[in-house]
């Protein structure tokens, strides 16, 4: 008697663990695309936007002898306010703009980072560089709401809401630098993000 | 032919799985929005300066009349070079001013000095004594605030915008003694007032 041996058609069991795999593939890609599908059919028919930015920016408020030099521009996105200016003359001059930050979009949102730039003050000669330091260490600006309040992160707009915050300068201290000093710098950014 | 068809599927396995993850990236994206503010400030120097500004025409009574209007120096510290002429008993003649503190220092009056008119009869004259006492008997010379309060030490102008109003007047009072009224003409001189601001506290 022989005994045959047995081949196991192991090319057969490799095809259909190959067809298996590329089937469960195609099935998980097509559950992804599909959901993706689904949602941005869900996303279009509602028109769900993300739309935070500045509005209502007020005038200038000054206090004592500070002046406006040159008003603030807003962008075209309303997401900056910059290239302002404004004077001080006296100890005890104080300057601040207020304005409102819109949550005009369907998303909540949320403070995620918030930086206060530490600013520069700058003379037109080194001469004068103990002037520079002077100022620097009186003057101060800050931003916050505006009832005095802190911005910290996890501060929340919720969609279709503002809150307004305020932007204060001054020079405190007890003296004015003998030559003019130019403070540069005052910078402050806040990034908000989908809740 | 097996290992053509096995290295499709492989492919095609590979594209499922890198279409799934790319798939699923887009559906994770975060929506942020950065807002900036920026801006520039300016600290001037300190600076005094305390002068007079706006010197008005003269104000006429009587028959009085002015001969040398006063100017402001180029300093704008003094008023000066102004001559006048009073005939009547009751001429008189007013000037208005300001002194106005454009400086970054808050200033005070710590001192008033208004001299005592000198009046000077005609040389050579016999009546030039005479008559310098008598016009000088019935003139007045004032500086008060433009209200009528008297000028006081103290009084405060504070730094950059402080503004004080003040008039200036001479005056031959009215009266009807005869015997008083000058029978030369008379100088009235030493007519310098002198006001002094310094840094308030």
């Amino acid at each position: 008697m022989q005994l045959k041996k047995k081949k196991i058609n192991y090319s057969l069991i490799l095809l259909v663990f190959v067809l298996f795999i590329p089937v469960s593939g195609l099935s998980v890609a097509f559950v992804t695309v599909s959901t993706l599908i689904d949602t941005k059919k869900y996303m279009e028919g509602n028109k769900l936007n993300w739309d935070v930015h500045f509005e209502n920016l007020s005038e200038v408020y000054l206090e004592g002898t500070a002046k406006e030099i040159d008003s603030p521009i807003i962008n075209e996105k309303s997401t900056s306010i910059n290239s302002f200016r404004v004077g001080f003359d006296s100890i005890g001059d104080r300057v601040t703009y207020v304005f409102d930050v819109s949550n005009s979009g369907d998303i909540d949102a949320v403070i995620t980072s918030i930086s206060i730039f530490k600013p520069t003050c700058m003379v037109e000669n080194e001469a004068a560089l103990e002037d520079a330091l002077l100022v620097c260490s009186n003057f101060d600006y800050h931003l916050t709401y505006l009832d005095g309040t802190e911005l910290t992160v996890g501060d929340l707009l919720p969609k279709n809401s503002k809150k307004t915050l305020k932007l204060t300068m001054w020079y405190d201290g007890t003296s004015l630098p003998s030559n003019s000093v130019t403070v540069s710098d005052i910078s402050a950014s806040v990034i908000y993000s989908q809740k | 032919m097996d290992g053509n068809k096995n290295r499709g599927l492989k492919i095609g396995v590979i594209a499922a799985l890198v279409i799934s993850v790319v798939a699923i990236g887009i559906g994770f994206a975060t929506f942020t929005e950065t807002l900036k503010i920026e801006g520039s400030a300016t600290v001037q120097t300190s600076t005094w300066k305390v002068k007079f500004t706006n010197l008005s025409s003269p104000t006429l009574n009587g028959t009085a009349a002015v001969v040398t209007a006063p100017t402001i120096n180029t300093n704008d510290t003094t008023i000066s070079t102004y001559d006048v002429k009073l005939i009547k008993p009751g001429d008189s003649v007013s000037y208005t001013f300001d002194v106005v503190n454009t400086g970054t220092y808050n200033a005070k009056l710590t001192s008033i000095t208004i001299p005592t008119p000198t009046c000077t009869g005609k040389a050579e004259t016999e009546s030039a004594t005479t008559d310098a006492a008598n016009v000088c008997k019935h003139l007045t010379y004032t500086l008060t605030y433009a209200d009528g309060t008297s000028l006081a030490e103290n009084d405060a102008l504070e730094a950059t915008s402080g503004v004080a109003n003040m008039k200036l007047t001479l005056t031959y009072v009215s009266h009807d003694v005869a015997a008083d009224l000058p029978k030369e003409d008379v100088t009235i001189s030493n007519l310098g007032i002198s006001l002094v601001y310094s840094q308030a506290d």
